[in-house]
């Protein structure tokens, strides 16, 4: 099946078309480096606003926050955008759809492990714990464990239809449950754990909340940047056998 | 005097192991994640030039960094 592309450029309005992995593997390649470019604007930015002895409350600990609170943002977020895409695919059968779910994963588990890992580093020697059996913790522990399981069942089974289906029920289950009970632990948190979301960040100080904003923007831009490259390999991979692959590696390298 | 304040700066009050071992972490977990993405590119790509099957034309003259694969 080959691919009239060739080398004219894209029109601007045909978002349609983006559904096209070859069309998609262009415009990403293209669109990458913006995002790498705007990730190191935003966390350089926020970087130099919080300094390293910022201004937060939430004792001299807190730059910790700094990188833990945009880590479970993002882990959440990233759940929730791969159970959109699983959505898509299980519904409309697009192919891009599951090649996104997959090339999430690995970015989404990443900054869960490091939301984990810096949670408790901030644990430690704010409360005296590196670890506690509550909702928030076991939310992010089961998120984790989702991850997991997606990326392993993908690293089992490569191409299956049915492999991504059961990926998206996955997705889709993480994306419903887990952010209910996170959710849930951010009206029943007092003040001992100042809980950071959307409507507002009771803790901190405006110039911190700037740098948590822009550090946060910056981890988003980050897994665009991570997630359309991945995507690209991922399609490379998926749709090897196709005419315009063997055209595009060629012109490439 | 400058001294003691890059001391401090590395210690932050005694929360220094913390607070750097978070930063260190991420500094991990970011090159690991690009590490790991440069590999599996590499990996398709060496697969797809290694599978290619069309005969060598001049294009491959603008191709300097492609692996030369004896097909023989």
């Amino acid at each position: 099946m080959s691919d009239s592309l060739g080398s004219r450029r894209l029109p601007a309005g045909d978002w349609l078309m983006l559904v096209s992995p070859h069309r998609f593997y262009r415009v990403a390649g293209a669109a990458a480096p913006y995002f790498v470019a705007c990730a190191v604007l935003f966390g350089t930015a926020a970087m130099a606003i919080e300094g390293f002895a910022g201004a937060s409350a939430g004792g001299r600990a807190a730059p910790i926050v700094f990188i833990h609170e945009p880590a479970a943002w993002m882990s959440l977020w990233i759940l929730t955008v791969m159970a959109f895409w699983g959505a898509i695919w299980l519904a409309l059968r697009l192919r891009l759809a599951r090649m996104l779910l997959i090339a999430l994963a690995p970015t989404g588990v990443l900054f869960t492990f490091l939301a984990l890992w810096t949670g408790s580093l901030w644990g430690k020697p704010t409360w005296g714990q590196w670890w506690l059996w509550d909702a928030r913790l076991t939310a992010e522990l089961v998120l984790l464990a989702l991850y997991a399981a997606i990326i392993g069942l993908h690293v089992a089974a490569l191409d299956d239809a049915r492999t991504d289906d059961i990926a998206a029920a996955i997705a889709l289950a993480g994306a419903v449950a887990v952010p209910v009970v996170y959710c849930a632990m951010h009206w029943s948190a007092g003040e001992a754990r100042p809980f950071v979301g959307l409507t507002g960040a009771p803790a901190l100080q405006s110039t911190a909340l700037a740098a948590a904003v822009l550090m946060t923007l910056a981890c988003w831009m980050y897994s665009f940047a991570t997630s359309l490259a991945r995507v690209r390999t991922i399609i490379l991979e998926r749709e090897r056998d196709a005419d315009w692959v063997a055209e595009e590696v060629r012109q490439r390298r | 005097m400058k001294r003691m304040a890059w001391l401090e700066f590395f210690a932050l009050g005694g929360h220094g192991p913390y607070v750097w071992g978070a930063f260190l972490i991420t500094l991990a977990v970011v090159i690991v994640e690009l590490v790991l993405l440069r590999a599996r590119r590499r990996n398709i790509l060496r697969y797809l030039g290694a599978t290619q099957q069309a005969p060598r034309r001049s294009e491959d003259a603008r191709c300097r960094s492609r692996p030369r694969r004896h097909l023989s």
